[in-house]
């Protein structure tokens, strides 16, 4: 070992000021780093082998709960964040071509690029979890189906009111033609003057429904609203759905946020001029991390937001 | 609400795509003078612009897909679908924005390695998971389980 030093030492010429004194070459140094890194990121797969293993055993026992939480989720906002992350991707890959060039401003620039796109994302993600949250659909015990049940019962109310109006409509108005134009103009919000009995009552249910209308448009007093609700019957154990969902994008989250944080340390250390097109580890080793987010979120996306 | 989602990954792609077009002709045309990767030392490989807009590009149009077949309705091949195409997306995002494709094989064996026992975990779970279903979850009402939440 101390000859080898003794050796490179000697030889002046390749001896780089970035050289750990244990290392024969640049190239070790920088292949023992990677692969260092990579063993890293192989702990990181498997620590989110646990929660994709809960995801896989939750879905095969209930996958109707599943089919339903998921309508809860925005497929919008899901595939806006992926293509954040993805070209967030681009971009660290492009700050760590620059910093193997050596270009530091651009390096900068493409940091920074990364950084609002992770910053982007978790802006998306906390719209969304607030959303969930208003909606009472926290994670694990705090779970509160009260919002979604008082949903459902103004749905239902809703639902008879709507057949009771088209009873009215054909039990009353059909025999008399007549009848029917001041009808059909109070349902386009036109209060008119009912030319008999009959129709009054008609008008009036009619005209019942629009001041229901304009109290739900007013009364958000629901926190969730009926129309946010799935078709689809809800099956038992809802929550489990939304545990699954808040612990895999939420330890996904925290990982971008870490990421955020490692963009800020090597933007420090490239303005402090540590990085060079002889050494520019940080940053690669930075980009690997990063581009790991990314490959998680590539697999999160379809399994929570695009189940059908 | 749901054509807007799937309209406006599909607009990205062809934006990125006209993207790579117009930054890979450029290249060309500059290519004889700036050969940049040759002036490299060796260490790491560096990836032109060109190269990573087309996987970006690809990586666009493969989200596309898994968004668009999620409109249909396959039955139980529409998880395999999805899966198969994130695998896709996930390997074109190792090898080229990851550099596994001009690394030592070794750091490929490595993170190959730690998916395979992911395989094993998940599969082996599966075989067993609902053995022990009837003593972990009573199959009554609601209240039940809502008392069990805390606990699962």
């Amino acid at each position: 070992m101390s000859s080898e030093n003794t050796q490179q030492h000697g030889d002046g010429s390749d001896h780089s000021p970035f050289l750990a004194h244990h290392w024969d070459t640049p190239k070790q140094q920088f292949e023992a780093g990677k692969l260092g890194m990579w063993l890293f990121l192989a702990t990181e797969v498997l620590l989110f082998g646990g929660l994709f293993c809960w995801y896989t055993i939750a879905k095969s026992h209930n996958p109707e709960v599943f089919q339903y939480g998921h309508h809860f989720l925005d497929k919008k906002w899901g595939a806006i964040n992926t293509m954040v992350l993805l070209f967030s991707s681009l971009t660290m890959a492009m700050a760590v071509r620059e910093s193997q060039l050596g270009r530091t401003k651009r390096l900068l620039f493409y940091l920074a690029m990364t950084f609002l796109c992770g910053a982007g994302f978790m802006g998306i993600k906390f719209v969304e979890y607030t959303k969930k949250f208003d909606e009472g659909l926290f994670p694990g015990s705090k779970f509160s189906y009260q919002n979604v049940i008082d949903a459902e019962d103004e749905r239902e109310e809703e639902k008879l009111k709507e057949e009771r109006l088209a009873q009215a409509d054909s039990v009353f108005v059909v025999p008399a033609p007549t009848a029917r134009e001041p009808v059909e103009r109070s349902t386009a919000k036109v209060p008119a003057a009912p030319p008999s009995g009959l129709a009054t009552q008609v008008a009036e249910i009619h005209g019942d429904g629009h001041g229901d209308d304009s109290g739900h448009e007013e009364g958000s007093s629901l926190p969730l609203a009926p129309s946010h609700l799935p078709t689809i019957e809800r099956p038992r154990d809802v929550h489990k759905f939304f545990s699954v969902y808040f612990c895999m994008t939420g330890l996904h989250g925290i990982h971008v946020l870490i990421g955020m944080g490692v963009m800020v340390w090597l933007s420090v250390l490239a303005v402090r001029g540590r990085f060079s097109s002889d050494y520019f580890t940080p940053v690669d080793l930075g980009g690997l991390y990063w581009h790991l987010v990314d490959l998680i979120w590539i697999y999160l996306f379809p399994l929570l937001y695009l189940v059908e | 609400m749901n054509l807007t989602v799937d309209w406006l990954i599909l607009a990205a792609a062809i934006a990125c795509f006209l993207l790579a077009i117009v930054v890979t002709l450029r290249e060309m045309k500059a290519a004889p003078a700036a050969s940049e990767p040759e002036e490299h030392h060796g260490v790491g490989h560096i990836s032109g612009p060109p190269l990573l807009l087309w996987i970006l590009t690809s990586l666009l149009f493969l989200t596309w897909i898994t968004v668009a077949v999620s409109y249909i309705d396959l039955g139980s091949m529409n998880v395999i679908v999805a899966i198969a195409v994130a695998t896709v997306k996930a390997s074109i995002v190792a090898l080229y924005f990851m550099h596994l494709r001009y690394d030592r094989p070794f750091n490929t064996v490595i993170i190959l390695s730690s998916f395979l026992f992911l395989g094993v975990f998940i599969s082996f779970a599966l075989l067993d998971g609902s053995e022990y279903l009837s003593e972990v979850v009573p199959s009554s009402s609601e209240e039940t389980v809502q008392f069990k939440v805390g606990e699962g």
